[in-house]
């Protein structure tokens, strides 16, 4: 059974939010992690690993895993140049997170380019969010 | 540094995402997000051959990612990478045949005049 039809309702619209949540508050903690280690590119390939220790960037790997998932079951329903516009307004928040907590300086040129970005995600989000023929179901996560 | 990393970030980006939605368009269409069905998700995942070349893909982009944050602003680095963007809007419609309409390029548009921004 093909389903080429447009789908959206409550799901995708919780797998788009799932999506920017998840990749906002996982590069915030990336960061986080990434600051509190200074430059990798001076250090050894030992000592590169041992970042990945660091709780901040453990759990931002965590909550980028999640993320990640939720980008493939919103890419089993909707087209990638629908997914990708639509979750890019992740960069709002990444740019608030960065300014508020981690007194980071965006200068007025940025704060634009972010919202060019925003009203571009919102334009495509207004398009079909599907256009390509593909399976309606799958045995993982198809039986109800 | 910053511009070879976000080089390796931007193509690692475009060559995941291709293969990722190549790979979910054949798996079909996820409907389940209990515990479980996401547990039977991961595991038809990474038996899936496109997904798990994106997720090769993805590594490389990580890595370049955590190395670029280690040099740069948090504001500098994800917003940089918007580049993407338009370059997987025109590989969707060649490669994988997607039929972009008309508000889903002005849409691009958009995001590509907010990337040049970003750039500035």
């Amino acid at each position: 059974m093909q389903s080429a039809v447009p789908r959206g309702g409550v799901r995708t619209s919780a797998l788009v939010a799932a999506v920017v949540l998840g990749n906002v508050f996982g590069n915030f903690s990336l960061s986080q992690g990434m600051n509190d280690l200074g430059a990798l590119l001076t250090t050894s390939l030992p000592a590169f690993l041992a970042g990945i220790l660091n709780p901040w960037v453990g759990a931002g790997v965590c909550v980028l895993i999640l993320a990640f998932l939720a980008q493939l079951s919103l890419l089993s329903r909707a087209d990638l140049s629908y997914v990708m516009p639509v979750t890019s307004v992740s960069y709002v928040g990444t740019a608030i997170m960065g300014r508020v907590f981690l007194d980071e300086e965006i200068e007025l040129t940025r704060w634009a380019g972010i919202g060019l970005i925003t009203i571009g995600a919102a334009l495509v989000g207004r398009t079909k969010l599907c256009t390509t023929p593909r399976k309606a179901a799958q045995e993982a996560g198809a039986g109800r | 540094m910053r511009w070879l990393l976000l080089g390796l970030i931007l193509a690692g980006n475009a060559t995941a995402d291709l293969l990722n939605a190549a790979g979910m368009r054949r798996h079909g269409e996820v409907r389940e997000f209990n515990p479980r069905a996401v547990g039977r998700l991961v595991a038809t995942v990474l038996r899936n051959r496109f997904v798990l070349g994106g997720i090769a893909a993805m590594t490389v982009s990580f890595f370049s990612l955590l190395a670029l944050l280690s040099i740069t602003d948090l504001s500098f680095a994800i917003p940089a990478t918007a580049a993407t963007y338009l370059v997987e809007t025109a590989l969707a419609r060649l490669i994988l045949k997607e039929r972009i309409e008309r508000m889903r390029w002005i849409g691009a548009a958009f995001v590509a005049a907010g990337v040049a921004l970003l750039m500035l």
